[in-house]
């Protein structure tokens, strides 16, 4: 059997999953949305291991690149796919539990074509299907942000206006990248670019482009209102994976064709500073906030910061790229669980004020220890996967002698520490709680799948020796020549 | 690939830049629309200058028609006049617009000269597509797969645009004599217009997209002249929307198991699987901007 044959199949399955979905007369499209929906993450979860260490290529309608398109998936790309598997299969449990955290009968088609277009980024080796794939990922976030009732269309529209100017600031570098190589092939207009003025505009446009996606300081304003606004389940999936597919188009497109000149060394180091800033800012936000869902979106914003910050450690360093990759995962996984857990406490407080939650630590005990959990896992603390991932970074800050990093990845990391103690210092009980009103009752599976993802974060910070390897061996992670 | 640029072409690109501008900073609400329809024909003509037909035809009928009656449309609900611009942003708009059409003046003049071997792979390779017109080989054979996620794009565009709905479909709506004339008169015209298209595309300029806007104009027409049947809200809809992406896909499905390969045609079927392809994908995105421009739109008198 010719497995490479399965990488269309990722985006095509939940596409037309997704089209059939849609026809299911809503009263009963919970039910076939959760089979399509599961169906897509046993597909995911299929490839990976059939994957494992290798790498697949395979070239679609019978023609090779130029003329045609190739789908390309590595290490990277399978870390990913099974991130996307993971925490899907996890929101398709949590969303088919309780439709009002999801956004109603709507959500279903939209999550699977949501789904559909994260598989796609990463395996899309073409710069043009990779464009295609960040609108499909674009539109339908913002369509599910939208679900979140009338208070989300301002920022679900506000969060569709920067979505399609980072679009189009991409589309621009990719017009570029054309109208210099005549291809759209990924690795044949890297060994085909050479570096100039216009190879500093690819990288300064995808850079302003995919920073926009990704929320880069100063470019994350619609993040901390977007992704509260939205249904519980949906700011998990936009957390946890549509920021990353714009982190993992910019990091292969500047580990592809990024060179040592000094107009891109600027860039490199304005990306760092921004990264920087955006740690302390979104970690002093947080720590300002006065509600769950903020607390977890200003927090994405300052991890965010590390992501950009890798563009200056993985340069050349094995241990950056692993450890920027690891990020990527160990992130994703902690805080699908913050907000699965964020929106289960407001699920059962009818609010996410934190001055209303007391009494939650013994009314929901698994609920808060998955925010605790996962706050410690994004904080880097050992055994966690956040600890592998931020020993992997010092280790490239080490190696490459930039060692003023270590201060940012160590107040980052305290920052944290002390939103996620705030938010769980404030489910502790209260003398007097005893006559407070009891809150609505919590569904076993709304605390449990929350605390599977959190456990998970750390567990796989304990059997992650053979990932660092497996992504030290990609191709990206190669050094300068 | 020499251009020369004559008095003509000189104006039209002033014309498209001053209307672009005006369209930005004019702070009457339909003096901007009108401004916008002026710079959709413009550009179109710009385009037509420049030798690619296709996309004049597609900005005409998708930038300048659909984009303009959503507009136009979005004009007549009433609603409360934009806050005043503060100068200090306007100020900053027109700065960094200056510099980076500056900037990418001077990035687009530093490129290299074009090698024009992709031009030259698709016509060596045009013969066995099932197309004759490179536009639709490229588009609907030598990356289908990019076509077929566009289309996935306009589904879903069509379903964010439900979603947000408040899903009063089963209104009817009553029309008077003179609008049944506009239908009768127009409503041939209209479909003769996207078969053209349709047809048309797989020798020479349109396709699936084109026909599939004068569908969807069909559509809207209908419906607004209260012919009968021509409602792209509710179950029919919806399956007619979806159609083309299923239709796709299980193409897809069907070369990758019983054929040789994803998406690779046959030369002795491509061109009937091509218009047949075509042919749903126009029903599909006709009957999917209907919907987006009916899904959310009042009729006349109703309240919010």
């Amino acid at each position: 059997m010719n497995y490479p044959a399965l990488l269309p199949a990722l985006v095509l399955l939940p596409l037309l999953l997704a089209a059939v979905t849609a026809l299911v007369p809503r009263g009963s499209r919970r039910t076939a949305g959760a089979a399509a929906a599961s169906t897509t993450g046993a597909l995911g979860i299929g490839v990976v291991a059939l994957i494992g260490g290798g790498s697949w290529e395979l070239a679609l309608a019978g023609w090779e690149a130029p003329l045609g398109i190739t789908l390309r998936a590595d290490g990277t790309s399978t870390a990913f796919l099974a991130l996307v598997a993971v925490v899907g299969t996890a929101v398709t449990v949590y969303a088919a539990a309780e439709p009002s955290l999801a956004g109603g009968p709507d959500f279903w088609p939209l999550w699977l074509v949501l789904w559909a277009g994260l598989n796609g980024v990463v395996v899309a080796g073409d710069l043009f299907t990779i464009y295609v794939m960040l609108e499909l990922v674009t539109i339908a976030a913002v369509a599910l942000v939208a679900l979140g009732g009338r208070s989300a269309a301002s920022p679900a529209l506000r969060y569709l206006f920067v979505g399609v100017v980072g679009s189009l600031l991409f589309l621009l570098a990719v017009a570029l990248v054309y109208a210099e190589t005549g291809t759209l092939d990924l690795p044949q207009a890297t060994a085909a670019l050479e570096p100039g003025p216009v190879l500093t505009s690819i990288l300064a446009l995808t850079l302003l482009g995919m920073g926009t996606k990704m929320a880069l300081f100063p470019l994350h304003a619609w993040l901390p209102v977007a992704h509260p606004a939205a249904p519980a389940a949906v700011s998990a999936v936009l957390s946890a994976l549509v920021i990353k597919a714009g982190v993992i188009v910019l990091w292969r497109i500047w580990f592809g064709i990024a060179d040592g000149t000094a107009a891109v060394q600027v860039l490199g180091v304005a990306a760092g500073i921004a990264g920087a800033v955006a740690v302390f800012w979104g970690g002093a936000m947080a720590l300002r906030s006065s509600r769950l869902k903020p607390i977890v979106a200003y927090s994405t914003v300052a991890q965010v910061g590390y992501f950009a910050i890798v563009l200056s450690l993985a340069d050349g360093s094995a241990a950056g790229w692993s450890g920027g990759v690891i990020l990527v995962l160990a992130h994703g996984l902690a805080k699908a669980a913050m907000f699965l857990a964020a929106g289960t406490l407001a699920f059962a407080y009818g609010t996410d004020r934190l001055s209303r939650l007391h009494g939650a630590i013994s009314h929901t005990p698994m609920t808060v220890a998955a925010l605790a959990i996962a706050g410690i896992s994004l904080a880097g603390l050992p055994p966690t996967f956040g600890f592998v991932a931020k020993w992997q970074l010092l280790v490239a800050t080490i190696e490459q002698g930039e060692w003023w990093w270590i201060g940012v990845l160590l107040l980052g990391g305290l920052l944290t520490f002390g939103y996620t103690a705030a938010m769980v210092r404030a489910t502790f009980n209260r003398p007097g709680d005893d006559e407070v009103p009891a809150p609505y009752p919590v569904p076993a599976i709304l605390a449990v799948v929350p605390f599977i993802l959190a456990i998970a974060s750390v567990a796989f910070g304990v059997f992650s020796a053979g990932l660092v390897d497996l992504l030290a061996e990609d191709p990206t992670a190669r050094g300068r020549p | 690939m020499s251009l020369e640029i004559g008095v003509f072409d000189g104006l039209l690109l002033a014309g498209v830049v001053l209307s672009a501008v005006v369209a930005v900073l004019v702070p009457r609400r339909t003096s901007a629309v009108a401004v916008f329809l002026v710079f959709g024909l413009l550009l179109a003509l710009l385009w037509a200058r420049l030798d690619a037909p296709d996309i004049a035809l597609a900005e005409a009928v998708l930038g300048g028609g659909v984009t303009g009656a959503l507009l136009v449309d979005a004009l007549a609900s009433k609603q409360a006049e934009v806050p005043r611009r503060r100068s200090w942003a306007l100020a900053t708009g027109i700065i960094a617009g200056i510099i980076a059409f500056l900037g990418m003046g001077w990035v687009v003049s530093r490129l290299s000269e074009p090698s024009g071997q992709l031009p030259l792979l698709v016509d060596d390779h045009i013969g066995g597509s099932g197309a004759e017109h490179p536009v639709t080989a490229v588009l609907l054979n030598f990356r289908s797969f990019d076509t077929l996620l566009e289309i996935a794009v306009v589904m879903t565009a069509v379903f964010a645009a439900t979603a947000v709905s408040d899903r009063s479909w089963t209104r009817t709506l009553s029309a008077s004599g003179e609008l049944r004339i506009i239908a009768v008169v127009l409503l041939p015209v209209v479909s003769l217009l996207a078969v053209w298209m349709l047809v048309a595309g797989t020798t020479r300029p349109g396709g699936a997209f084109q026909a599939g806007a004068m569908v969807g104009a069909g559509l809207v027409i209908a419906h607004l002249t209260g012919t009968r049947r021509t409602s792209t809200r509710g179950p029919w809809g919806d399956a007619l929307i979806v159609l083309g992406l299923v239709v796709f896909i299980l193409l897809a499905f069907s070369t990758a198991v019983g054929g040789a390969g994803w998406l690779v045609l046959g030369e002795s079927w491509a061109s009937t699987a091509i218009l047949a392809v075509e042919a749903v994908l126009a029903v599909s995105i006709g009957v999917g901007l209907a919907r987006i421009f009916l899904a959310n739109r009042r009729e006349p008198g109703e309240a919010r």
